[in-house]
């Protein structure tokens, strides 16, 4: 249940980062869109003026009859004001000649380096150079003509905003993920209770059946002694072996869920090798190919118990349902231990996400199975802090299990 | 012989003190621990059955008081023995889990009594093997389970059939022991004692 919390709060926070991240760059890149196209407003003016900027939207001067600013006014880029704070340099380029200063109303470069500036923006376009400047570049009376403004303190609101977006977003992160941590107990706590009384009821279950399972044997046997073996006495015992068979998985399952394992050094590569050799003859014999590639002196501390019967539920798997050919695969991969599992099983690929619930049976599941083996396979892979997955691909069923 | 076999349950020990007395011998029932103490105090018995879960006494004392008059124990669990069951002390002769038939009691009354009869003193990875007294003479107890998993490689036969629970206890007690061998898979000739490597 920790894990699922965790899964919880950090799929969460992964969605929250993306969306704060595509709106906050919507709006950044909105703000900045429309900086730059103000300052082509400002260009534009002065390149229809002929290098020197003019306020107002015609060729009045303020104060004149007719004078008109544009339409966002004293805020606009054709505001009087922007006469006296406007910062920018033009220069001409006869066709042939030498560079011509029009305009230089600029304090951060000389005009010897404004001259070179210019030079090297000789392309029709507009854009931004050297970070927060603006240009435009325009041909007018067989001149190229290379306008820059500055745009650093236009800018520098944009910039704010742009920081206290970063700063916002990382707050809010953080925030949400410690409001995730607190609530994220109060939400799961039941869950964990009820998963907890679901194991103490599986290994409960599981102890109580045992004992009265051999008081069935002992009066199935005196029953015998007395009145000899009938259809009844043994139809007697073959259910008994049935739920004798169902209460050892049941109970290895609500063990291992109890974390009351064992820790010992497991030489796993050993105990697949002994399994594989014990289940190759009937396997040949039912007609399955069956292949393992077995990487020697791998080790785990493990409970052995537990790895016993993961591998032996592993292989019952592929003598249940394979058809013709399976294989096994034990090596080391990226820090874990890997067992992988192929047959091929019929199995849709819908159904694969299925394989691990508990008391589920798939369509090819068979009759006298109760639908645990993989169930209890991942209960005991889990317990190990280990990860077990399946997929059909190719054709093949494929169990992954990374202790 | 004079059997003394205790669970908390009444079915249970009805159907085993029928089925004890018809196939083993004399049997006496009890309900709770301090009855068994009880009884061992003033009778005398071959063979003691515990429930691992009798009431009022903690199974480990049990296990010792019974162990100390040398009498073979079987102890019965619901569960499947684990190594740390198995490595417990004191130790009983026996784990027997729930649920088992006569057969397979009286199958293990049967190996105990043969071995608890055998004058042998194998020699398993250098250390000297008590068969009668179920554990190596330098110390760590044995169950039956193991002495019979030991047995069986001396004489030659396959063992990996055995489930590594059992195989990793009885490592554990080989180090112990001070034993300078584990068992090993070694692919064809199954489990084999092999030296440990430095």
């Amino acid at each position: 249940m920790d894990k699922a919390q965790k899964k919880f709060r950090l799929l969460a926070i992964a969605g929250l980062f993306i969306l704060l991240t595509v709106l906050l760059a919507v709006i950044n890149g909105l703000n900045f869109t429309m900086a730059a196209h103000d300052a082509d407003e400002l260009t534009g003016n002065i390149a229809g003026r002929q290098g020197a900027f003019a306020p107002g939207s015609g060729t009045e001067q303020p104060g004149e009859p007719g004078f008109r600013m544009g339409r966002m006014g004293p805020m606009g880029p054709d505001s009087p004001e922007m006469n006296a704070s406007l910062r920018y340099f033009t220069v001409s380029f006869p066709d042939g000649g030498e560079a011509v200063m029009e305009e230089f109303r600029i304090s951060a470069v000389t005009q010897e380096e404004a001259l070179d500036w210019a030079s090297g923006l000789k392309k029709e376009s507009t854009g931004w150079t050297r970070g927060t400047y603006r240009y435009r570049v325009y041909r007018m009376n067989d001149k190229t003509y290379v306008t820059v403004i500055d745009q650093g303190r236009e800018l520098l609101p944009s910039f704010r905003i742009l920081v206290i977006s970063l700063v916002g977003e990382a707050l809010v992160l953080v925030s949400v993920w410690l409001l995730l941590r607190v609530i994220g107990r109060m939400i799961y706590a039941p869950l964990e209770e009820t998963d907890r009384k679901q194991k103490q009821f599986i290994l409960s279950v599981n102890r109580q059946f045992r004992q009265p399972l051999t008081i069935l044997y002992a009066n199935t046997e005196l029953t015998e002694r007395e009145n000899g073996p009938d259809d009844r006495s043994r139809s007697n015992r073959r259910q008994i072996e049935k739920m004798n068979g169902l209460i050892e998985k049941l109970g290895t399952v609500g063990i291992f869920d109890e974390s009351r394992m064992d820790r010992e050094e497991v030489p796993l590569s050993e105990y697949l090798c002994a399994a594989a050799d014990r289940e190759a003859p009937e396997l040949q014999s039912a007609g399955i190919a069956f292949e393992t590639e077995i990487e020697p002196e791998l080790k785990l501390e493990a409970d052995p118990g537990g790895m016993s019967r993961m591998i032996e539920e592993v292989l019952q798997n592929i003598k249940l349902y394979a058809k013709s050919r399976a294989a096994v695969r034990l090596c080391r991969e990226k820090g874990y231990i890997l067992l992988e599992a192929r047959n091929d099983a019929d199995l849709p690929d819908g159904e694969v996400k299925q394989v691990f619930d508990r008391f589920t049976k798939l369509e090819n599941g068979k009759e006298d199975h109760a639908g645990i083996g993989l169930s209890y396979v991942k209960g005991i892979v889990l317990a190990h802090n280990g990860r077990a997955g399946a997929e059909v691909s190719g054709g093949e069923f494929i169990l992954r299990i990374r202790l | 012989m004079r059997i003394l076999f205790a669970t908390a349950d009444r079915d249970l020990n009805a159907s085993y003190r029928d089925i004890l007395e018809q196939d083993l011998g004399q049997t006496v029932t009890a309900f709770d621990g301090t009855q068994v103490l009880d009884l061992l105090f003033r009778e005398t018995f071959d063979l003691v059955i515990l429930d691992r879960n009798l009431p009022r006494i903690e199974n480990a004392e049990l296990i010792e008081q019974v162990r100390r008059k040398g009498i073979p124990l079987f102890v019965l669990t619901d569960e499947p023995a684990s190594v740390r069951m198995l490595t417990q002390e004191p130790l009983p002769s026996v784990f027997l889990a729930h649920p088992f038939t006569p057969q397979q009691l009286e199958t293990l009354v049967s190996d105990l009594r043969r071995c608890a009869e055998s004058r042998e003193k194998p020699v398993f990875a250098g250390l000297p093997v008590d068969l009668s007294g179920f554990c190596f003479e330098s110390g760590p107890g044995l169950t039956l389970g193991e002495i019979r998993l030991l047995t069986d490689y001396l004489r030659g036969r396959e063992i990996g059939k055995e489930d590594g629970v059992l195989i990793a206890a009885l490592n554990g007690k080989l180090a112990r022991a001070g034993a300078d061998q584990t068992f090993r898979y070694t692919g064809q000739k199954g489990f084999q004692l092999v030296a440990n490597h430095g």
